[in-house]
């Protein structure tokens, strides 16, 4: 026979054993209480959109223009939300932070039921983004026909898994006064007489060309890669099957690129990102640099005399033409959202040119461009002619892999910034031939080539 | 209070209550563990176990049917030259910043360790670094280290030390030791409030007898101090190590790896290649070459904790 240990009643009222008894109780209290309401069916896909009492989440980005942002927050609620009684929840993050919220939505099977995606993302995640072609194909009849690049972006194999919503398109932003004190009439139309003007304007201003060459997802690609691309230099060649960095072209861009960053920049640039460009800019630091029509439109409202002074080129071009690449945005709806039909309604809203043209005119005043070709004319949004090189900008514009068509190692490549790297090493003091191999060796791990 | 006996004879054959199961120690000590337990591997062992399975598949963002792979993902890992130099920035980075929280953090705490006015506002103030939400201290340093509006080159210029300020983030070497003096600023009160609870346990009067022997305070430092606050020395020592090699929001905000990844550490590393390039095995390889390292560094030291306890 066992002998039990002598308690007290107040240990038995507190006892461990009690203790376990009482947390398992509320354990199993907690477990089997009252379950959460469930949603209410949402209307058949293949049926007319229900949107009375439906939920959209959208997923976009901050723009650097705020009148964009408001439209969303508040144009966009109170014009189309609100009367169709469809509860929209617009998030907005910065560019930079987009991605990891896709990546973990795409991943977890759940999130937004729109994310706005850049570049070309859309061939990153193929496999888990719906097919919007109907809604695509309508909306790019309406505005007169997508631009090719558009196109590339948002189509992977023949479907579309995003609808395009339009580009940032950069220009160079320069001061006028400055260029002329240094003696030049207009700006150099080629990189070789930047070169030139700018070490100019360097020594007579002791200000720079700045040119942001960090790890950050606008100016810095938006700048090496039509400098490379002008200069004949590609990734890979035009069936995106053999590497070609490492070849006469590039080591050309390369070694022009080194004229310029050593004459007329400065090695603070390789830790900027797309906004030190603008502060540095507004603070009369820096006499030119290439970024979005934000600089512009932010001078007119702070700073009329810097907006007075700013000229909006688009990059120059080398030897081998003129090259652009514009920063393009595409909505697309995650396979995990089960009723995709109120989604599409709002991208069709937004997307219609009755309603994109305010919005261009609204918003951005020409900060976004329009994805299709009514966009540089009846829609064009300024009446400021200093805007009118950003009407060739969807038509110059190419795509992270070009010559190639777009990839999903493409747009890897793209995200792990090889190419901005590249030209960075070189600013660094690193040979051409050097970063050119070790440009190779990254891509070749990339591209599984 | 009147104490009372609980007594059930428990013959052959009856099966025991759960209060009966409960009152043996064995049993109970498991019960008890077993929310911890399984906290930890809900939140810590399960994850593990998952990034060592991705690591040797093919998963990325875009991939619906998963392939084993083997350690592939891991050999492609140590081909990539931003690798190599992942491997030798994080080792830069962990044993120089290590090594001067130490130094910093001891010499603080000696002098926490005296009597003066203010004392405890002086400690409490001490900890600030530490409590600042990473993030938002990165965000200060950035400004510091602003290629156009650093305060650190105006005083340079301005002072007339140099004719232009320091480019702290726009070059290799300068990044990292940029990246270097936030972390070192930011972790050395951990150290200097450790090692202060050490030296207050060290019994004055042995101090007191090595001076009266003629043991100058550099040898009662060296001599009787510093071996009775050794295992806390280690111990601070492990943790400061664990957490530098495993760093990310420090970097992230000051150089996301930059420039031309020369500040890139293994966490920075995996989160570029899973999460922006969507590459989620090779990520969760990267991340994982850290344990190796980690767990060298704790076996090591707690076989050095035990032979000294012994």
């Amino acid at each position: 026979m066992l002998k039990r240990e002598t308690t007290t009643a107040t240990d038995r009222l507190f006892s461990r054993r009690r203790f376990i008894y009482y947390s398992a109780a509320l354990a199993a209290a907690v477990a089997c209480g009252p379950t959460p309401a469930t949603a209410p069916p949402s209307a058949s896909p293949s049926g007319p959109v229900q949107l009375k009492g439906t939920k959209v989440n959208l997923l976009h980005w901050t723009s650097f223009v705020p009148d964009e942002d408001k439209w969303f927050k508040e144009t966009l609620v109170n014009d189309w939300a609100k009367p169709n009684g469809v509860d929209l929840t617009v998030e907005l993050v910065s560019a930079n932070e987009a991605q990891p919220k896709i990546v973990a939505a795409l991943q977890a099977g759940g999130g937004p039921d729109v994310m706005l995606l850049q570049w070309t993302w859309s061939h990153l995640y193929a496999d888990k983004l719906s097919d919007v072609s109907a809604v695509a194909e309508k909306i790019g009849n309406d505005g007169g026909g997508y631009y090719d690049v558009m196109k590339q972006n948002a189509q992977v194999q023949g479907v579309w898994r995003a609808v395009p919503f339009g580009m940032t398109g950069n220009a160079l932003h320069y001061r006028e006064s400055l260029l002329k004190q240094a003696g030049a009439d207009k700006f150099p139309a080629t990189w070789s007489d930047l070169a030139k003007v700018g070490a100019d304007v360097k020594a007579k201003s002791k200000l720079f060309l700045g040119q942001a060459l960090g790890h950050s997802y606008g100016d810095p690609p938006t700048f090496s890669f039509p400098f490379l691309w002008s200069h004949g230099g590609s990734e890979t060649d035009e069936t995106g099957k053999k590497i070609a960095i490492n070849s006469a072209a590039t080591k050309d861009a390369l070694v022009a690129f080194k004229e310029l960053f050593s004459k007329a920049c400065d090695p603070q640039c390789l830790s900027w990102d797309d906004s030190s460009n603008n502060r540095a800019y507004a603070a009369k630091q820096i006499w030119a640099t290439l970024n979005g029509a934000s600089i512009y439109l932010s001078a007119v409202k702070a700073d009329p005399d810097l907006a007075n002074d700013t000229q909006l080129p688009l990059l120059p071009a080398g030897p081998k033409g003129q090259f652009v690449l514009g920063v393009p945005f595409q909505y697309a709806i995650p396979k995990y959202v089960k009723d995709p039909g109120p989604a599409l309604e709002m991208i069709s809203y937004i997307m219609s040119p009755k309603t994109y043209g305010p919005f261009m005119k609204v918003g951005g005043k020409g900060y976004t461009l329009a994805p299709y070709k009514k966009g540089e004319g009846e829609l064009w949004p300024s009446s400021d002619p200093k805007f009118d090189p950003f009407k060739k900008i969807g038509a110059l514009s190419k795509w992270y892999g070009y010559p190639a068509p777009p990839s999903p190692a493409a747009t890897e490549s793209g995200s792990k910034y090889i190419v901005v790297d590249m030209f960075a090493k070189v600013a660094q003091g690193e040979a051409p031939e050097s970063a050119m191999s070790w440009a190779e060796g990254e891509l070749k791990n990339v591209y599984k080539l | 209070m009147r104490a009372e006996t609980h007594e059930r004879p428990v013959t052959a054959g009856q099966l025991p209550t759960i209060g009966e199961l409960l009152d043996r120690q064995g049993l109970l000590a498991y019960v008890l563990l077993s929310p911890a337990l399984l906290i930890l591997i809900a939140f810590i062992g399960w994850p593990f176990i998952t990034s060592l399975w991705l690591a040797m598949t093919d998963q990325s963002v875009s991939t619906s049917v998963v392939r084993f792979v083997g350690l592939n993902n891991f050999t492609d890992a140590l081909k990539s030259q931003i690798f190599q130099q992942t491997v030798r920035n994080t080792f830069v980075y962990t044993g120089v910043t290590v090594v001067f929280k130490l130094v910093f953090g001891v010499g603080l705490a000696v002098l926490m360790n005296q009597s003066f006015r203010l004392k405890n506002i002086a400690r409490a103030a001490l900890l600030l670094p530490w409590i600042v939400p990473t993030a938002l201290s990165a965000i200060a340093w950035l400004w510091l280290f602003d290629g156009t509006f650093s305060v650190f080159n105006w005083v340079i210029v301005r002072s007339g030390i140099a004719d232009r300020g320091i480019n702290w983030l726009g070059e290799g070497t300068w990044a990292m030791a940029a990246i270097i003096i936030a972390n070192i600023w930011r972790g050395t009160p951990f150290f200097a409030i450790s090692i202060l609870a050490g030296l207050q346990t060290v019994d004055r009067e042995l101090l007191d007898a090595a001076a009266v022997d003629g043991a100058s305070p550099w040898q009662r430092f060296w001599r009787i101090t510093i071996p009775l606050i050794r295992p806390v020395l280690l111990i601070v020592l492990l943790f400061s190590t664990v957490w530098t090699i495993s760093d990310f929001q420090l970097v992230y905000v000051l150089t996301r790896g930059g420039p031309a990844n020369s500040t890139h550490l293994f966490g920075t590393l995996a989160y570029d290649v899973a999460v922006r390039a969507g590459q989620l095995s090779q990520g969760a390889a990267i991340s994982l070459y850290m344990f190796p390292v980690l767990i060298v560094c704790v076996v090591a030291l707690l076989v050095y904790l035990r032979r000294s306890s012994t």
